[in-house]
C-alpha cells in the first residue's frame, strides 16, 4: 500500500507551493547587513558575510575558529565588526570568491555605545 | 516532519536562542520554504489570493527575523513547529508588509441596511415570557424559572434574562443596552445580574432540589 502511494506522495510534494521556493542568498546576506547597521555594527558587510561562510559551513564558533587556525576571540571579535589581519586572510583562503580586503577597506562606522559604556568615557 | 530534520530544527532554534547569529541564515536556508507555504497561508487568511515571489522572498526574510527573536520561547515538545507556534508574529509580519486589507463601503448596500428595521433583543418577545413558555416544554426551564421566581425580584428577572440574550446576540456591550432600555446605569443592570446569578448558585449549592441549576449554560 506504502509502495503505490509513495510516487503520489512525492507528486504532491514536488507539486506543493514550499517546493518552489528558492532561496535569494545575496538578498538575505544584505537584509542581515541593514540590521547589523541599524545594531549599530561597525562593518555590517564584513561581519554578515562572516555569518553567511560559517553557516554555510555549518560551524559554531568553536569549530569555525579551529578551522581558520585562529584563537576563539579572533573569530568572536571579526563576528564584532573588528576583524584582525590573520582572520581576514585565513578568509580568503577559506572562501576566495569573496573579496574580504574590500569589504574591510575604509573606516570603520563608529559603533553605537551603549549608554553605560557612554557614561564611562565621560567618567574619564 | 521527519525526524532527523526536525532534529536540525530544534538544533538551529537552540542555536538562535543561544545568541548564535549564524543560525538564522541556516533556518533561511534550511526552512524558508515551509516558513514561506505558512506566510501563503496567512496571506490567504488575509484574503488576498496572489502575492508577487519577490514580496513573499521579503516577507519570508522577515519572518526569519523575527523567529530569531524569539527562538528562546519556543519549545520543540510542544507539539508546534516554530512557525506554527509563532503564526500571530507572522501575521504580524504580513500585516506590516502588506497592509490592512479593508473592501471599499458599498454606498448602495449600506442605504439598504439603513432603511432595514433594526434588529435588537428589544424586537423580540419579554425573555421572562419566553422562558415561562420554554418551561412547559423543557424541565431544565422550568427549574431556571421556578428558581428565579425563589430568589430574584420580577425587575431582577428580566434585567438577567435581558442581560444575557443580548450577551448571546453578540452585542459589545449588552449591559449598556439593557440599563438604556430600561432607564438604568450600566452599573446598576451588571449588579442586579451579579446579585441573581450569586443567589442561584448558593440555591444550587444548598438545595439538592435545585442541584440541577450548575450544569446550565447561564450559571457558568
Amino acid at each position: 500500500m506504502m509502495r503505490r502511494l509513495a510516487p503520489a506522495v512525492t507528486d504532491a510534494k514536488r507539486s506543493h507551493p514550499a517546493s518552489s521556493w528558492q532561496p535569494d542568498h545575496d538578498h538575505f546576506r544584505r537584509r542581515v547587513e541593514e540590521r547589523l547597521r541599524d545594531d549599530g555594527c561597525a562593518r555590517p558587510e564584513f561581519v554578515a558575510a562572516v555569518l553567511e561562510v560559517r553557516a554555510r559551513l555549518g560551524l559554531d564558533v568553536a569549530g569555525f575558529a579551529e578551522l581558520l587556525r585562529v584563537d576563539r576571540s579572533v573569530v568572536d571579535e571579526a563576528e564584532a565588526g573588528c576583524p584582525a589581519r590573520a582572520v581576514v586572510l585565513a578568509l580568503a583562503r577559506l572562501a576566495p570568491d569573496i573579496d574580504w580586503p574590500a569589504l574591510i577597506r575604509g573606516p570603520a562606522r563608529p559603533a553605537l555605545r551603549r549608554a553605560s559604556d557612554r557614561a564611562t568615557l565621560e567618567q574619564r | 516532519m521527519e525526524g532527523d530534520r526536525f532534529n536540525q530544527l530544534v538544533e538551529v532554534m537552540d542555536a538562535m536562542a543561544a545568541g548564535d547569529r549564524a543560525a538564522v541564515f541556516v533556518l533561511y536556508r534550511e526552512f524558508g520554504g515551509m516558513i514561506g507555504a505558512a506566510l501563503r497561508r496567512e496571506i490567504r487568511a488575509m484574503g488576498i489570493e496572489f502575492v508577487r515571489p519577490e514580496e513573499l522572498g521579503d516577507l519570508v526574510i522577515d519572518a526569519c527575523f523575527e523567529l530569531n527573536d524569539c527562538a528562546g520561547a519556543w519549545r520543540p515538545d510542544g507539539g508546534a513547529l516554530p512557525w506554527t507556534w509563532a503564526a500571530r508574529r507572522l501575521r504580524q509580519v504580513v500585516i506590516r508588509h502588506i497592509g490592512v486589507l479593508a473592501d471599499e463601503l458599498d454606498h448602495e448596500r449600506l442605504l439598504h441596511v439603513s432603511e432595514a428595521p433594526p434588529v435588537s433583543g428589544a424586537q423580540e418577545p419579554e425573555e421572562v415570557a419566553v422562558l415561562a413558555g420554554l418551561a412547559a416544554l423543557d424541565d431544565s426551564c422550568a427549574l431556571l424559572q421556578k428558581a428565579l421566581a425563589k430568589v430574584a425580584s420580577a425587575r431582577d428577572r428580566a434585567l438577567l434574562l435581558e442581560l444575557k440574550v443580548q450577551a448571546s446576540l453578540g452585542d459589545p456591550s449588552p449591559a449598556l443596552t439593557v440599563a438604556n432600555r430600561n432607564g438604568m446605569r450600566p452599573d446598576a443592570v451588571r449588579q442586579a445580574a451579579k446579585r441573581t446569578l450569586d443567589r442561584l448558585r448558593r440555591l444550587a449549592h444548598t438545595d439538592e432540589h435545585f442541584a440541577g441549576l450548575s450544569c446550565l449554560a447561564i450559571l457558568r
